[in-house]
């Protein structure tokens, strides 16, 4: 029974370090010079790359301790629990996809920039990375690509609390040159700041945890609430950086 | 056999954990050294050659045992360093990155002196990006600046005392039997802003990366 477990564990705890590990790739922050772009004053919005379904991450779940099968019963765990969250955000009156882009917009503006959001869809292999090729911007000093790389909850463990956490990664290019003026990466809960040193990190609001998934099923309007919070603190600290 | 296979593995995933979470399981505590005349004129601060500084120390500074002492206008005296600028050939960037410490940090005030030890623009501790190990600032150098000669930097007094709380994922062995299983749990950390802590001091540019890459560091 023993050696049947702890070989697999060990397996699956360096697996899920090595997972970890591969994040840890630093992220080539680059502030802004405000200075050297006075001319920045329209802004265009590539479509922004959004996950599929909101995340309910258990970081260090005990199945992943326990080799393949204990995977493969945390992604169902995982899984079930973000079909959960679609409906709580259905009910609680976030449609989330839509909402991170017009935050982005009214925060730019609020930070003195004209904005255009560029239609279109994202290529799907692109969602969770940069654009390979910026979509034409006529008229615009910049083109600003966005993507989600994460969007629920997480909890550290089995018998943690769930906070709401949102992961911007944001760069701006010049439409002329492409080059690229600024990048960096802003995390509304930075729940694992090994793996994102860089990031700009926003605390999340001391109110906004949930005891357990019990919790969070019994309010789905809080679930929504304070996405929507962090939805907002994200593209206003993207905005801070900006203006 | 079981243990001695398992415990290396322990210690292996647990340092592993550790470095993931940020943990500091050692603290140290290095006696204070003693504390320097106070300088009441920025001119009488000795100077560091910020080039010299970042080519050969790696950018590394400690505003504690290594800086000089500034007596601000207020009567405020705290530690502070000088940094000599090169001439101005090609724009720059100067990127300060002030790591947390146990308990404290250090939230920077920039201000740009010319060779007369003028003020010509300040960049306060408002303008440090928090980022999730450290807090950074960045001064850009353009043609516009080029009668900057110095960087002077200190801990923003209107800034001390600040506090800055975080709540991480933590990663915990747990053992059962022999054997063990990775759990989690939130770990809060608290801590203010001093006048002291590390600096890593970093210059961005062309003319920067040919030196960098050459010498083979960062």
């Amino acid at each position: 029974m023993f050696r049947s477990t702890r070989r697999p564990s060990l397996f699956g705890s360096a697996a899920v370090l090595a997972v970890m590990l591969s994040a840890c790739a630093s992220f080539p922050t680059q502030e802004l010079d405000k200075a050297s772009n006075t001319s920045l004053h329209v802004i265009a919005v590539a479509p922004i790359g959004m996950p599929d379904k909101p995340m309910v991450t258990i970081v260090n779940a005990v199945g992943n301790s326990f080799g393949l099968i204990g995977a493969v019963v945390e992604a169902a765990r995982a899984s079930n629990a973000s079909n959960e969250a679609v409906n709580e955000l259905a009910s609680g009156g976030l449609a989330y996809k839509a909402q991170l882009p017009a935050d982005i917009e009214s925060s730019l503006k609020a930070a003195g920039f004209e904005v255009q959001m560029l239609q279109g869809a994202r290529a799907a292999n692109q969602t969770a990375s940069f654009l390979t090729t910026l979509p034409a911007a006529p008229g615009a000093d910049a083109v600003l690509d966005l993507y989600v790389s994460y969007f629920g909850y997480e909890a550290a463990g089995a018998q943690s609390a769930y906070r709401p956490a949102v992961h911007l990664e944001a760069r701006l290019l010049d439409a002329k040159t492409q080059k690229v003026i600024f990048a960096d990466q802003i995390y509304y809960n930075n729940f694992m700041p090994a793996a994102a040193k860089k990031a700009i990190t926003i605390e999340p609001d001391a109110q906004a945890v949930f005891a357990d998934r019990a919790a969070m099923r019994a309010a789905p309007a809080d679930v929504a609430r304070w996405l929507r919070v962090a939805q907002k603190a994200v593209a206003d600290g993207l905005a801070n950086q900006l203006k | 056999m079981r243990t001695s296979l398992t415990q290396p593995a322990a210690t292996v995933l647990l340092a592993a954990s550790l470095a993931l979470t940020g943990a500091t399981p050692f603290a140290a505590a290095a006696p204070a050294p003693p504390t320097p005349a106070c300088a009441n004129a920025r001119a009488e601060l000795k100077s560091i050659d910020v080039t010299e500084l970042f080519l050969k120390q790696k950018g590394q500074l400690d505003l504690r045992s290594q800086a000089g002492c500034l007596k601000l206008d207020t009567g405020l005296e705290l530690p502070a360093f000088l940094l000599r600028l090169p001439d101005f050939e090609a724009p720059y960037a100067i990127r300060m990155e002030a790591p947390f410490g146990n308990g404290t940090y250090l939230l920077p005030r920039i201000d740009m002196l010319d060779g007369e030890f003028k003020t010509l623009r300040t960049i306060g501790a408002e303008s440090a990006r928090r980022r999730a190990t450290e807090m950074s600032l960045v001064v850009f150098e353009n043609s516009s600046n080029a009668a900057e000669r110095y960087l002077l930097i200190y801990a923003d007094p209107g800034h001390l005392a600040e506090q800055d709380q975080r709540t991480i994922s933590q990663s915990t062995m747990v053992f059962v039997g022999t054997g063990f299983f990775i759990a989690g749990d939130d770990r809060t950390t608290s801590r203010h802003s001093s006048t002291e802590g590390k600096l890593t001091v970093s210059l961005v540019g062309p003319q920067w990366d040919q030196a960098v890459r050459s010498r083979g560091h960062h």
